[in-house]
């Protein structure tokens, strides 16, 4: 016989004695002698157990009210891309519109506005679809096509000399005009 | 089963201590139905003295004092400091009671309670050990061991002297285990404690109490040894 059977047959023919001159009535009236003796109450509830307690809601509902939280910065998150989104395109609308590139736009206004369509053209090419890369090869194939055009009719565009000489006899009438 | 559910489903209440019952089903020994009621009416009990009606306490005192008291008295190895401890345990349990969780069992809250006021008697006892040591001798040796005499007609009288003596040898190697094995082993062996329930009043995970009841058995076997060959086990 191993140990482990020899002690539960052991102990299933020895059970725990039964305390001596235990009277039940006498021991509850001994404990509710000491609880009104004391004169207690049941302690009244601290605030660090009022917020100790709000952690005892079941988990589900932190795991819940987490994911909820996630939704909820990604959701912003992506309605902050598109105003950005936006914003720069509103921009680069505005300094075509003013027929001015980037380039001539000096200093650190220039130096952000092309950080800002780097990162425009980071975020169109990782949410670009398939439709949206077509239709952007086609514009740069376009853009190309247009580029060679207009290298090509070079020679029949007013050179810088003509263009100045132009705007001077403008300058000219307009003073002759006003006076 | 269904009374229970049909009372349950009564009182929104108590729903949680219903479903708390359920899914504790598979640790508890007994009827599953007497396990909700019991917890239902308990749970009344505990509402009526938290809104002031004080006497309503004895109820549950009346409830489970036999066990805290068993409880104690296997721990700690006699009956007068069993019966203090207990006592101890039911007035703390009493002031703490707004802590206590609803829906869960009274019963293992004070199991806990109490196995923690016999740790905090074990400690005062080991800040004045030549004092306590020689007042708890004398009780142990006025009480016997913890366990009854086998009433076996059939063995003779120096055969009953042979299983008194070592009912008393079982005992003392008991009480001189290390505090947690003893507790383990005492509320899983000595009280049926199911290794759910050990865990849950120890608060500790399953796979500790196993290993300490594992090491209270193998200290257990070392210490009763020549017993042990005499009765040919192995």
């Amino acid at each position: 016989m191993n140990f482990q059977s020899w002690l539960s047959s052991w102990l299933a023919h020895h059970p725990l004695k039964d305390p001596t001159g235990h009277d039940p009535e006498q021991y509850t009236q001994q404990v509710m002698q000491r609880v009104r003796d004391a004169n207690l109450s049941p302690k009244p509830w601290t605030a660090w157990q009022e917020f100790l307690s709000f952690f005892s809601i079941p988990r589900a509902t932190f795991a819940l009210a987490g994911v909820g939280l996630v939704a909820v910065i990604l959701f912003l998150n992506h309605a902050i891309n598109d105003t950005r989104l936006a914003n720069m395109e509103t921009t680069v609308d505005l300094i075509a519109a003013m027929g001015e590139t980037l380039e001539s736009i000096n200093g650190e206004e220039g130096e952000i506005l092309a950080q800002d369509l780097e990162a425009l053209d980071t975020l169109v090419l990782a949410e670009a679809t398939e439709t949206d890369e077509q239709w952007l090869q086609e514009t740069l194939r376009l853009l190309q096509l247009l580029d060679e055009d207009a290298g090509s009719s070079e020679a029949e565009n007013p050179s810088e000399g003509d263009l100045i000489d132009d705007l001077q006899i403008l300058d000219e009438k307009e003073i002759a005009a006003s006076s | 089963m269904e009374p229970a559910a049909a009372l349950a489903a009564k009182t929104g209440a108590h729903m949680a201590a219903l479903c708390l019952a359920v899914a504790q089903s598979a640790c508890y020994t007994g009827p599953l139905h007497m396990r909700v009621l019991d917890q239902i009416s308990e749970q009344e009990v505990i509402e009526a003295i938290l809104r002031g009606n004080v006497e309503r306490y004895a109820e549950l005192v009346e409830r489970h004092q036999n066990r805290a008291v068993r409880l104690a008295f296997s721990l700690l190895g006699n009956y007068e400091d069993a019966r203090d401890v207990s006592q101890e345990a039911f007035v703390s349990a009493y002031v703490s009671l707004r802590n206590f969780h609803r829906g869960s069992a009274f019963s293992t809250w004070l199991y806990r309670i109490v196995v923690n006021k016999c740790k905090d008697f074990w400690r005062k006892r080991s800040h004045q050990p030549a004092i306590t040591a020689m007042a708890t001798e004398v009780r142990n040796d006025e009480e016997g061991p913890l366990f009854t005499d086998a009433d076996d007609p059939a063995s003779n009288p120096s055969e009953r002297a042979l299983q008194h003596e070592l009912s008393v040898e079982m005992s003392r190697a008991i009480q001189a285990l290390p505090p947690r094995q003893k507790t383990a082993f005492v509320l899983h062996h000595l009280n049926g404690f199911s290794l759910n329930e050990v865990s849950e009043t120890m608060g500790c995970r399953l796979g500790t109490v196993k290993a300490h009841i594992f090491r209270a058995n193998e200290n257990l076997r070392l210490k009763l040894a020549p017993w042990l060959t005499r009765e040919g086990v192995t």
